[in-house]
């Protein structure tokens, strides 16, 4: 549709560019990135994870932040974070878009502020804030920073700015936690190109989406979650079936198990050692967990001022002391299955993601319960990240042959609130998106000119059994009898899975348009006020920045109206083309300027004037494709 | 943006209540995989929302021609004949006879749990189901709803479709939540 440039394959309308694009997996405890390397270098359009200067590909979902305001992330925050706890966050990840009360147990974190710095300020839509020595911080921003350090990471790397990212989420994540994370990417400066599933993205990498039509498991045991979907794959189409899991249990508790052993080995307790001295058991433990992979027994040992013992794990002893905690994820497997209304039999593939998953045991009964060996030829800790790159690669075009295309449905039903705390559903479940749907609605009293919607997702029938995204009041309704009055609400889902409601008074023609955020996110004024915050520079390089996007984002549009004038300028009459010549004029006599403002202006005035020349060049291209294919086709009946 | 709305044209079938599902689909997929908004990710902030807009577009379409209720309800939208699915009423007293007698079936069985009578009550709604839709086929493919009196019948068919439609959703996720 190209504005929509229709273009013949090979031929392309500007030069074609390579563009620096990446894929994130933003995990609870370590996060990655990775980019499909530029076509005629060495490694040809292989997707690979970009690494640190120390050679190290994961980066620790941790934040630590410190009185001067100053922050460090990674293992450096890592590092710090026994001797200054409370200023160090880590599983973060779990308060995206989540308010105090669905949190509940804040201690399942790893890190964790006492509960009297989580403030949950209702003024503020609710967003969890952590006090921490740099000040008040919400997930979004500790998730920024991650953000933040992989996008310059991978900059470096690649040799220029990030033009554009897929960052991945778990595939139950609701509206309001795609949102957050979407708001963290923004207050990273990173312009996301998508969001895609984390169990997707694994079956992307291993090239599933090439299969034929079949079911997919993907079992991921990170280091502290441990999530399975169950996929299916119809024509290109991912759909997730059902997801399970439970996200208390992961990697971290194999490390432990090993240390309780050691203990009760070495007849001492946890009280008997040192912080340090503990540190280092639960490090030793960690390293052997992964010796006995591909041993059959490993040393251990425990050196403290107090106790000196040496003693040897033997896989088989291993076996043991995780065999309740395998059993676990095996039996949310089997809840995935019935969920999904499915037998294990049915599966065509199963997928491992997570670090955790190299456990041979892990790998034994998930091959019993599949009847099957899981795919492993992709590094489990990678995988993710690694389809989010190819994604992404095929996203800002630079894979133009790339037949990925991701088709996918909302995960929950939106809908909203009637009289009796009821739920209308709007948008179902399993609908695919994007998605618009509208809806009209009447006042219920006489002279009423106000009236307050309210948006829930969730399958229930009872507004008390749903999740609140957001809550608006349509005001200025002219005084009418009631049920008189005509109030369009409109939910559009974006393809990210992300919601945008508007609600208007149609028939008296005074119209109100609401946009809403859902609760636990940011408002545009506040992501506003961090940005400012996290830019370390001067304000005339933020400026600058704002401007440079702007200038780029004028010249482009002007340059695809002008090819559309110059292959369908046919499509208008005379007053139409007069005015997309102005506009045109009017874009071009401002983008030499540099008043931000006066562009970004002219480029939705003429966004606004091109839009019917748009829509009509789509109807042509429709109906051209038709044309062109109904000879032959209608004869066979196929198209 | 104003888009084609009749969705027989936009996904080339035949403005009929027979569809060739399988030509539907892959009409679907061809124009998805041309205006889907991840072929716009990168491209102008114009262009992003209006793939959005036609995308959602094209989603809709799929969805309303690949269910028969909407698709009838939809053919006859195009005819000129509006169907109000909330107000409107079956005045057929066999019908509905018929209906209050499969109604206290399909209570009798959930209540007892009676999976091999749900099952054959499925298999029975199902068949009247289908045997609807072909009615509606007849009627609307070969009339074209030329007399008035058509109309009537063809409106209470999709009436009786609906409820159908409805009746066999019930029974398919009762039957699923007993077998497992």
């Amino acid at each position: 549709m190209a504005l929509l440039q229709i273009s013949e394959p090979g031929q392309s309308p500007v030069p074609h560019q390579f563009k620096r694009a990446i894929g994130i997996d933003l995990g609870t405890t370590n996060s990655l990135v990775a980019a499909v390397a530029n076509k005629g270098g060495a490694d040809n359009g292989v997707a690979n994870v970009i690494k640190d200067a120390e050679g190290r590909a994961i980066l620790p979902s941790v934040v630590h932040y410190d009185a001067s305001g100053a922050q460090c992330v990674g293992y450096e925050a890592q590092a710090i974070a026994v001797d200054d706890p409370y200023n160090t966050l880590a599983s973060f990840k779990r308060l995206m878009g989540r308010g105090l009360n669905d949190v509940g147990d804040t201690s399942q974190f790893q890190i964790v502020p006492p509960k009297d710095a989580l403030t949950d300020t209702a003024d503020k839509n609710d967003v969890i804030r952590i006090a921490t020595a740099a000040g008040e911080v919400t997930a979004m921003q500790a998730s920024a920073e991650i953000l933040k350090s992989l996008t310059a990471r991978a900059a470096d790397a690649l040799g220029g700015a990030i033009e554009g990212a897929v960052i991945t989420v778990p595939a139950y994540f609701d509206d309001a936690q795609r949102q957050a994370t979407k708001d963290a990417a923004t207050l990273a400066g990173l312009s996301v190109l998508r969001l895609i599933n984390e169990p997707t993205a694994a079956a992307v990498a291993y090239g599933l989406d090439k299969a034929d039509d079949r079911h997919i498991v993907v079992y991921d045991l990170g280091g502290g979650t441990f999530d399975v979907s169950i996929l299916q794959l119809s024509e290109g189409v991912f759909e997730v079936l059902s997801t399970g899991g439970n996200s208390a249990l992961g990697g971290d508790d194999f490390d432990l198990a090993i240390v309780q052993w050691a203990l009760l080995q070495a007849n001492t307790s946890v009280e008997q050692l040192s912080a340090q001295e503990y540190r280092r058991l639960l490090m030793d433990a960690r390293a052997t967990k992964e010796s006995l992979t591909d041993n059959n027994s490993v040393a251990l040992s425990i050196q403290s001022s107090v106790v000196t013992w040496v003693g040897e794990l033997s896989r088989d002893a291993f076996d043991t002391l995780i065999d309740a905690l395998v059993a676990a994820t095996i039996a949310a497997c089997k809840a995935s299955l019935n969920d999904a209304d499915l037998t294990a039999g049915e599966i065509a593939d199963v997928v491992l993601v997570g670090g955790s998953t190299r456990v041979p045991l892990v790998r034994e009964r998930v091959t019993a319960l599949f009847q099957q060996a899981p795919k492993t030829d992709v590094d489990p800790d990678q995988v993710v990240a690694l389809g989010a790159a190819i994604q992404a690669d095929s996203l800002i075009g630079n894979n133009r042959d790339s037949d990925l295309l991701l088709l996918d449905v909302i995960p929950l039903s939106l809908g909203i609130e009637t009289m009796g705390g009821l739920v209308e559903k709007i948008i179902h479940r399993n609908t695919s998106i994007p998605s618009t749907r509208a809806q009209e609605f009447t006042t219920y009293k006489d002279g009423q000119t106000a009236l307050a919607v309210h948006v829930v997702q969730g399958e229930r029938d009872l507004v008390s059994d749903c999740r609140s995204l957001a809550r608006f009041e349509l005001r200025g309704i002219p005084p009418m009898v009631a049920g008189a009055a005509r109030i369009e609400v409109v939910f559009n889902v974006d393809a990210d899975g992300i919601l945008d409601v508007s609600a208007k008074e149609t028939i008296t023609g005074v119209s109100t348009h609401v946009q809403v955020k859902p609760s636990y996110g940011l408002d545009e004024s506040e992501i506003a006020q961090m940005l400012k915050a996290s830019y370390s520079h001067a304000s005339e390089d933020r400026d600058a920045r704002m401007l440079a996007e702007q200038r780029v984002e004028a010249e482009g549009l002007v340059d695809a109206v002008n090819m559309a004038l110059a292959q369908d300028g046919n499509l208008l009459n005379d007053v139409e083309r007069a005015d997309i010549d102005a506009s045109i004029a009017a874009a071009l006599a401002v983008v030499g300027q540099s008043d931000a403002q006066a562009i970004s202006d002219a480029v939705a005035a003429l966004g606004r004037v091109t839009d019917t020349f748009a829509t009509r060049r789509m109807d042509q291209s429709v109906r051209a494709a038709l044309k062109g294919k109904s000879i032959d086709d209608v004869a066979d009946g196929s198209l | 943006m104003k888009l084609e709305h009749n969705f027989f044209i936009l996904l080339g079938q035949a403005q009929q209540f027979t569809v060739d599902r399988a030509a539907l689909k892959k009409r679907f997929r061809t124009l998805q995989r041309e205006y889907h908004p991840d072929r716009y990710a990168a491209k102008t902030p114009q262009e992003q929302r209006l793939a959005v807009q036609f995308s959602a577009h094209l989603n809709t379409a799929f969805a309303t021609l690949d269910n028969p209720v909407k698709r009838a309800t939809h053919l006859l939208e195009l005819s000129g004949v509006t169907i109000d699915h909330q107000n409107s009423t079956i005045k057929d007293p066999i019908f509905l006879m018929q209906q209050m007698e499969t109604r206290e079936a399909f209570d009798d069985a959930r209540a007892e749990n009676d999976l091999p009578a749900l099952e054959s009550l499925f298999n029975q709604v199902n068949a009247q189901f289908n045997a609807c839709q072909q009615d509606f086929s007849i009627l609307f493919d070969a009339a074209q709803l030329s007399a008035s009196a058509d109309e009537k019948n063809v409106r209470d068919t999709v009436g009786k479709m609906q409820f159908f439609e409805k009746l066999t959703d019930e029974l398919t996720s009762l039957i699923r939540s007993l077998t497992q």
